[in-house]
């Protein structure tokens, strides 16, 4: 039973991940707003990123060359380490990764937009139901 | 009722749309710091954290509001329309332009090592990242001014103006399902 | 009774993601194939950090001499992935165009 708790609370951050996913999913599915999709789709992205930086952490690692505070220091190890004034560093590879999906969302968004626009000045409404009972 | 002049916005194509002496005043009082820190985000951007992306969208952001806060015509008149699309052209021509300075003497696309080695410049100053000050400054024209130009379209778009006079007959001519599936 | 379907279908769908999640390394943790690309039990903190040559630990260290950057982000998206940079910015150009293309702005 510790275990599984255990087992829970290290992979928290991916935890998130899923929660957030399932919910954006949920969204972009079910809902019958384009408007409402559209912001299902966003959800889904953003777990994404998270699962990416997530990825990227080392405990105890930093993003510039300084060691970490002396409160998280945990064992006699890392002692050593901190007194001998050595330091790591995060992986810098995911968050090159997550700028490239930030403006490839921001893109996406942008046109989905402006067919919704279209979409409301042909056809006067915005519910798929609707439109889909187009014949020819 | 009488209509107080202030001297800041004039009567233009929306004349309902006003927002409060509040929101005009501190816009103008802060426009000055938000450019700064956006640039300041972008030209450091091989010392702190941030680079182009990150300083574009605030500077676009900066413009956004002052076309929010005031009349579509003042923002547009900070912003024009020819200037807007030159910039956004001008930011990737000069990230393709310094990728190819270093295939003259000889070394690959997008190399560092004509500016790198030999070191100009020492660790922590602002000429010293090589190539990497330059490309910061074209993406972070480029992105400004795509978001400022974003902005704008859909604020400018022009409905078809036979669209009213062919919306019965489209409405007549289109035939629809009584269920749900076509 | 319908509407609830969906999300009866959704819970299981997270309940086995979530059991997917659950078998890989705990986050921090620098035995990771992102960190340390593969890793034997028993290899310790120490020589993961000191002793590996992978593609991370690379970057981190010779990031400061090679480019001469402080900020290990900036010298990764524009000195040793610049190329990936060049289309990425391409993309939000090639998206504005679309935009214009779609909506369509006159001159007048």
């Amino acid at each position: 039973m510790m275990g599984f708790l255990e087992l829970l609370l290290t992979r928290m951050d991916y935890i998130v991940t899923v929660i957030l996913f399932c919910i954006g999913l949920y969204a972009l599915v079910v809902k019958p707003n384009l408007i409402k999709k559209m912001i299902g789709m966003n959800i889904v992205e953003t777990s994404v990123y998270l699962f990416l930086i997530a990825s990227a952490d080392i405990r105890l690692g930093t993003a510039t060359r300084f060691w970490a505070h002396p409160n998280e220091i945990l064992n006699a190890q890392e002692a050593v380490h901190a007194a001998a004034g050595e330091f790591v560093m995060v992986n810098p590879i995911p968050s090159a990764l997550v700028l490239t999906a930030i403006v490839v969302s921001v893109s996406v968004t942008a046109v989905s937009l402006s067919l919704a626009v279209k979409i409301y000045e042909n056809y006067g409404t915005l519910d798929t139901r609707k439109i889909m009972r187009l014949q020819g | 009722m009488q209509k107080k002049d202030f001297g800041m916005v004039k009567e233009t194509s929306q004349p309902e749309y006003k927002t409060s002496l509040v929101i005009q005043t501190v816009t103008r009082m802060m426009l000055p710091f938000l450019l700064m820190f956006g640039l300041s985000l972008i030209v450091h951007g091989h010392l702190t954290p941030g680079g182009g992306f990150q300083g574009g969208v605030v500077i676009g952001a900066t413009f956004i509001l002052l076309g929010l806060s005031f009349n579509k015509e003042e923002g547009r008149r900070a912003a024009p329309d020819g200037a807007i699309k030159v910039l956004a052209s001008s930011g990737i021509s000069i990230y393709i332009i310094v990728g190819m300075m270093g295939m003259i003497g000889g070394f690959n696309f997008l190399t560092n090592q004509w500016m790198r080695f030999p070191p100009v410049g020492e660790l922590g100053e602002l000429f010293s990242g090589g190539t990497l000050f330059w490309i910061n400054i074209g993406v972070g024209l480029t992105v400004s001014a795509i978001a400022i130009e974003l902005f704008y379209a859909f604020l400018e778009e022009k409905r078809d103006p036979a669209y009213k006079k062919n919306i019965k007959v489209l409405n007549e001519k289109r035939r629809w399902s009584d269920d749900g599936v076509s | 009774m319908r509407r609830f379907i969906p999300v009866v279908l959704f819970c299981i769908f997270g309940i086995v993601m979530i059991a997917a999640v659950l078998t890989l390394d705990p986050v921090g943790d620098p035995r990771q194939p992102s960190y340390a690309e593969f890793v034997h039990p028993d290899t310790s903190f120490e020589e993961i950090v000191k002793e590996r040559e992978t593609v991370a630990l690379h970057y981190n260290r010779n990031g400061a001499y090679d480019t001469g950057a402080l900020d290990i982000i900036t010298s990764t998206i524009f000195d040793y992935r610049g190329y990936d940079t060049l289309f990425e910015a391409t993309v939000l150009f090639t998206a504005l165009i679309s935009v214009l293309t779609i909506i369509g702005v006159t001159k007048d």
